[in-house]
């Protein structure tokens, strides 16, 4: 006997009632936050008078282990370097006021990389807000990109998730396809990119994945 | 005569030479410094988080002024 198709809602996550119940309150944002909910404290360039920040999305934090793995290798060179001294000294002929101006300087210039390196993660953002979508792109210290969008003008919104790390850490890529003259939006290694896309999907009325 | 002798003094010593390419760095730096917290007062324009933007602008501005001090102190001591 043929099974009767499966009709009605299905509640994909019991976490769907969480989101709708964050979406209604304010949240707290921290400096390290990635994702952020109806956030708290945050106002931005061009903001109108009833505009809200609905979602605020970064890159997801584990994207930042790479410069973090690499600022904590640049802090114990010296130490390397000092245990190996006894080799360089035929080399390296230089007065103990030198290599500690040397040394201060090398550290000052780990803290230059470990501030570009948070400014660039920090200020890579996505902002969804009651009436447009903003993207904030900063690759480098000297090049900024912001892009905007109305909510009226999103067509559609998807999310890929390529990789076992992405699955793993749950995050991935966050589409926003606008009408054909304007630019797509992507926000490039989204946390949480189903509820992401759920959140939009519901904002532009649509039902989501 | 006396000036190709100061240029030999300085290039038979590793110390001078060392020292000289170190403050020409550190000022290069500065450069580098400056721009930075310039930007990064920028943004925090752009994205204001109101409990942390004041600190980070704060944190550039330590970065930069460490740079300053440092040159400072390989001009006046070196």
């Amino acid at each position: 006997m043929p099974k009767a198709p499966l009709e009605g809602e299905f509640i994909l996550s019991s976490q769907d009632q969480k989101t709708e119940s964050r979406l209604k309150s304010k949240n707290s944002v921290h400096f390290y936050s990635s994702l952020g909910i109806n956030p708290e404290g945050l106002i931005f360039e061009n903001q109108e008078q009833d505009e809200e920040i609905v979602l605020l999305v970064r890159r997801d934090l584990i994207t930042n282990v790479p410069w973090i793995a690499t600022a904590l290798f640049l802090i114990f060179v010296p130490l390397l370097v000092f245990m190996f001294s006894d080799l360089l000294t035929p080399f390296i002929q230089v007065s103990p006021q030198t290599q500690l101006i040397t040394t201060l300087f090398y550290y000052l210039i780990v803290a230059g990389f470990i501030l570009v390196e948070f400014t660039l993660w920090y200020f890579n953002v996505g902002l969804v807000t009651n009436r447009r979508i903003i993207d904030l792109d900063v690759s480098g210290i000297l090049y900024k990109h912001t892009a905007e969008t109305r909510l009226e003008l999103i067509e559609d919104v998807s999310y890929s998730q390529v990789g076992s790390i992405r699955s793993v850490f749950n995050y991935g890529d966050v589409l926003i396809q606008t009408a054909a003259k304007f630019a797509n939006f992507e926000f490039d290694r989204a946390p949480e990119p189903a509820k992401i896309v759920r959140i939009i999907a519901s904002m532009i009325g649509g039902k989501g994945p | 005569m006396e000036l190709i002798d100061f240029f030999v003094n300085i290039f038979s010593n590793q110390d001078v030479l060392f020292k000289i390419a170190l403050m020409i760095l550190i000022s290069i730096y500065g450069l580098f410094a400056l721009i930075l917290t310039i930007q990064i007062g920028n943004l925090n324009r752009i994205i204001n988080q109101i409990t942390f933007s004041p600190i980070f602008t704060v944190l550039a501005g330590a970065h930069l002024v460490a740079t300053l001090a440092l040159l400072l102190f390989a001009v006046l001591f070196l």
